[in-house]
């Protein structure tokens, strides 16, 4: 823990990109163009599942503008898997394969002069399919006897189940007042990042692979890409030059490697961007799940036990599925002191969209399915909503069922926090009031407390590669392993470097995520931007500072010991008038063949739980069904905050993408698999007109003790709450549960009919 | 092929362009204009949003052979240098921006807006970027952003009380 130098630790900052990004001059890697390069098209599967009988590319490749054709022919006979962080099990997927696992694999790759010709000859590609039997759902592909989408899995189409109980489950329910259960179901959803998947790949003459990614996880793809085309690291260079949003959806390898072939093929550099319904069908998404839960209450209204039974849509290949439900088999334990949970998630392949990370990782099921489970419960034990979860949270500094150390975890002050802000009490009376009038709008309340990790410490080596270079004026450069998205990692790894030197911020230069300029990097997830990303770039500020002093006590011809920097420069503490220049400490250490130049790779030493109480105020329209959300209040616990404008930012992102899980988006695949969302406008991700005018978010100000000036994380948590308290504020305003989402206007119809019927 | 003058940023050019090339394509493939981004190509997100003869517009549906004469602003006729015009900076001060990706068509749209109204109420400014898709700011701080920017520039923006 330091003590802030010069403030800029904890003032509203601005991205530190922002001047590029409003102008228009940031290069995505859709905006980019290389001398020669040519433009790549894939030709997507219509077919939910077959095998390729046959591919007739002749008329393509002799269209004239056509400078490579690459199939399954082409193709490495390599399997990956292009998770970053599972890349080295279940081993599925080919750059292009001789069978389709789903609409929108990818069956065959163009490059031409234009994005016109390569369209036209994809168009002109003839693929004979044999069709195979498909499975939409999880509990259909892992029947006996239902065709395996891939022949090695001795489990059938079930990946491998993750069961971690802890307690006697059956002791606790004997023990329950009250035994709830609900099968519940959560669909797949479109990350919606609004630029959609691209790439620029070249393979130059020295046979290097060189590829511009809008990537959440540079050295992920590299060392898939090097797997695919068996090249040592030092072959294959992977750089986000800039990402327009990622929430999960970037950190697996989509058309990359595609590319890449294209570009072995031709020798041109190519530019491979999805368009939006390519995007939809091909990209990624997140799990769809069927839950099956039961929960058990004391009438005072603890919990007894929790029972947690999830079948997984993995989609065609694993991905990041495991990782997920192994840390959603983490996440569960982290909110209730209920002495007896099991948790048991079966995967299984599916014949839909590889399912993979997104914003909460597992975690918005979870904690939507015990929402809705405990306004359930605070109706039947006649329990306030907000007291039923507050005698069932952590305290601080608990640890959990299994024992792993929640960290300085304010919960429960987050709840307290939210009830005060929101008047919960006040707004829970006034809408049954207001429903009590019996008009065709009818309002409710809803709150939903979730938690949520800040790194990967424990389940791997949780790193991030740092150097910071002093210039010989006394700016520095700071080199950072660690893909910013728009959530501003590398904005606050820039602030605590320029705290912790006390050094104005655009004395920093930046250069990022590129795997041979920069040290390695996990990737941008697991909400692990602050508390691993700037507490690594804090690290090493401190490495930088240590070399200061030295050289400012030569200079000052004192003990460094008695020096501290201040003011871009060093003075001695006790007679700050003594002091030099960053500039004249950085000539000195140069005159001295010396120069300040450190870095490594730094890790974190623990996993503090992070937090968010939501509260959701809406109005139904008892005619249509239609629900508008009117009120929001979220209270975090983030630690210290670093920077509350990216703070703000990012809970309110996460209660647009909320809103939208619990109301309007969510894909669905008709009979043939092929999704009912084509477009940007039928995945319904709410507008500015659909937002509550009314959003309030405050972070407590708490303090963790293992993170950088006290930090911890934010990214997915201001996610995982929100379905759960808008969900139960719908269904505080028509009496009755949910048990899908999303709640769309027939659900909310439905459920008004029985309610009167009932 | 068909050769038309189109005037962008108050500079004319002429291209040649097909029949089928939208003002999209030719702002980011002929001209290099990539301020102007693609997030849909089918009218649904506003990230090409420019300004023809005063009206915000989604580039990826218009013509480019139906832009003869009409005056087109893009993002990038608004900063002169490295001086901002008043609703980028507001952009960055109010911190609305976070990937950046929505950010050129939201300010077009926030542009044409204060262009017609300088005193708008949140509503209005809420409906003028309606068309814009935003994934990342639950659209809070863009709000708030056209607000501090009409109000910098002379409006009152009534919505702020």
């Amino acid at each position: 823990m330091s003590d802030p130098r010069n403030g800029i630790v904890g003032k509203p900052t601005p991205v530190f990109d922002a001047r590029l990004k409003v102008t228009g001059q940031l290069r995505y890697v859709g905006d980019m163009k290389l001398p020669h390069m040519l433009y790549g098209k894939m030709l997507l599967s219509t077919h939910a599942h077959a095998r390729i009988v046959s591919i007739d590319t002749s008329a393509a490749e002799t269209l004239p503008g056509v400078r490579a054709v690459v199939t399954c022919r082409d193709a490495p006979d390599v399997r990956y898997n292009g998770n970053g962080e599972d890349w080295d099990i279940l081993e599925s997927e080919r750059v292009l394969d001789d069978r389709v696992r789903y609409v929108g694999d990818r069956v065959a790759g163009v490059a031409a002069d234009s994005e016109g010709i390569a369209a036209k000859a994809v168009k002109l590609i003839k693929v004979e399919y044999e069709d195979l039997p498909a499975y939409f759902d999880p509990m259909s592909a892992a029947a006996p006897g239902a065709v395996r989408l891939h022949e090695w899995n001795e489990n059938g189409n079930v990946l491998w189940e993750v069961d971690n109980s802890s307690g006697d489950l059956d002791a606790g329910l004997a023990e329950a007042d009250l035994v709830l259960e609900d099968d519940l179901v959560v669909p797949a959803v479109h990350h919606a990042a609004m630029e959609t998947h691209g790439c620029v790949a070249s393979f130059d003459a020295d046979g290097k692979l060189t590829v511009w990614s809008s990537s959440q996880d540079v050295f992920g793809m590299r060392r898939s890409l090097a797997k695919v085309f068996g090249l040592p690291y030092s072959k294959v260079r992977v750089i986000a030059p800039a990402l327009g949003g990622g929430f999960g959806g970037k950190i697996d390898l989509t058309c990359e490697p595609v590319a890449a072939l294209l570009s072995y093929k031709c020798g041109q550099p190519v530019r491979l961007v999805l368009n939006r319904q390519e995007d939809i069908a091909g990209g990624p998404t997140r799990h769809a799940e069927k839950i099956h839960v039961r929960m058990g209450f004391r009438a005072t209204g603890e919990l007894t036990a929790i029972d947690y039974a999830v079948y997984v849509a993995a989609g065609a290949h694993s991905g990041g599925t495991m990782s997920v439900c192994w840390a959603a088999g983490g996440k569960i334990f982290k909110l209730f002191k209920v002495p007896n949970l099991r948790y048991h998630a079966i995967p299984v392949y599916t014949n839909t969209q590889n399912a993979g990370a997104m914003r909460g990782f597992g975690s918005p099921q979870i904690f939507w399915a015990f929402a809705t489970e405990l306004s359930r419960a605070s109706r039947e034990l006649g329990i306030d909503l907000a007291d039923l979860y507050d005698m069932n949270l952590f305290d601080p500094d608990a640890s959990d069922l299994r024992g792993e150390d929640l960290g300085n975890y304010r919960v429960r002050d987050c709840l307290a926090r939210a009830r005060e802000l929101f008047s919960w009490d006040d707004e829970v009376r006034a809408a049954a009031d207001q429903r009590a009038e019996g008009g065709r709008y009818r309002v409710g309340v809803g709150l939903a407390v979730a938690p949520h990790g800040s790194s990967m410490h424990g389940v791997l080596a949780d790193t991030c590669g740092i150097a910071i270079k002093m210039n010989l004026d006394g700016s520095i450069t700071l080199f950072s392993g660690m893909s910013d998205m728009g959530n501003g990692s590398n904005t606050t790894q820039r602030m605590v470097v320029a705290e912790e030197l006390a050094m104005p911020l655009e004395n920093i230069a930046l250069v990022h995520t590129d795997t041979e300029l920069t040290g390695y990097d996990v990737g941008i997830f697991a909400s692990r931007g602050t508390y691993v990303g700037a507490g690594a770039a804090l690290a090493c500020a401190r490495e930088a500072e240590a070399r200061i002093l030295a050289e400012g006590a030569e200079l000052l011809d004192t003990s460094a010991e008695k020096l501290r920097l201040a003011r871009n420069g060093v003075e001695v503490e006790a007679d700050p008038a003594r002091w030099v220049s960053m500039g004249e400490v950085a000539r000195h250490a140069h005159d001295a063949e010396r120069d300040i130049y450190v870095g490594g790779n730094y890790g974190s030493t623990a996993v503090p739980a992070s937090a968010g109480a939501h509260m959701c105020k809406v109005s139904v329209d008892t005619l249509t069904g239609e629900v508008k959300p009117l009120r929001y209040v979220a209270v975090h616990d983030v630690g210290r905050p670093l920077n509350p404008m990216g703070l703000e930012g990012q809970v309110h992102g996460g209660i647009q993408m909320g809103l939208g899980y619990a109301l309007s988006e969510g894909l669905e695949t008709d009979e043939t698999g092929r999704l009912r969302q084509r477009f940007l406008r039928d995945c319904h991700l709410f507008r500015a007109t659909d937002m509550p005018r009314d959003i309030e978010v405050e972070f407590l100000d708490s303090e963790e003790h293992t993170g950088p000036f006290g930090a911890k994380s934010v990214g997915e948590c201001g996610l995982v709450p929100v379905a759960g308290a808008v969900a139960n504020a719908v269904a505080n305003a028509c009496g009755c549960s949910f048990h899908r989402l999303p709640i769309g206007r027939e659900d909310v119809l439905c459920a008004l009919a029985s309610s009167v019927q009932g | 092929m068909e050769s038309i003058e189109l005037i962008i940023n108050d500079r004319s050019h002429q291209v040649l362009v097909e029949r089928n090339w939208t003002l999209l394509y030719v702002l980011r493939e002929m001209l290099d204009l990539t301020g102007t981004k693609c997030g849909c190509a089918t009218n649904d997100c506003g990230a090409c949003r420019v300004i023809v003869d005063g009206e915000a517009k989604n580039s990826c549906v218009l013509m480019a052979r139906n832009m003869q004469g009409k005056r087109i602003e893009t993002i990038e006729g608004l900063a002169h240098g490295i001086e901002l015009h008043p609703i980028q900076q507001a952009f960055i001060d109010a911190g609305a921006v976070q990937c950046g990706f929505c950010t050129p068509g939201m300010i077009m749209s926030a542009k044409a807006l204060l262009d017609a109204n300088p005193n708008p109420t949140d509503e209005d400014i809420r409906e003028a970027i309606r068309p814009n898709l935003c994934r990342c700011t639950g659209y809070v701080k863009i709000v708030e952003a056209v607000r501090l920017a009409a109000r910098r520039m002379g409006g009152k923006a009534s919505g702020d009380e």
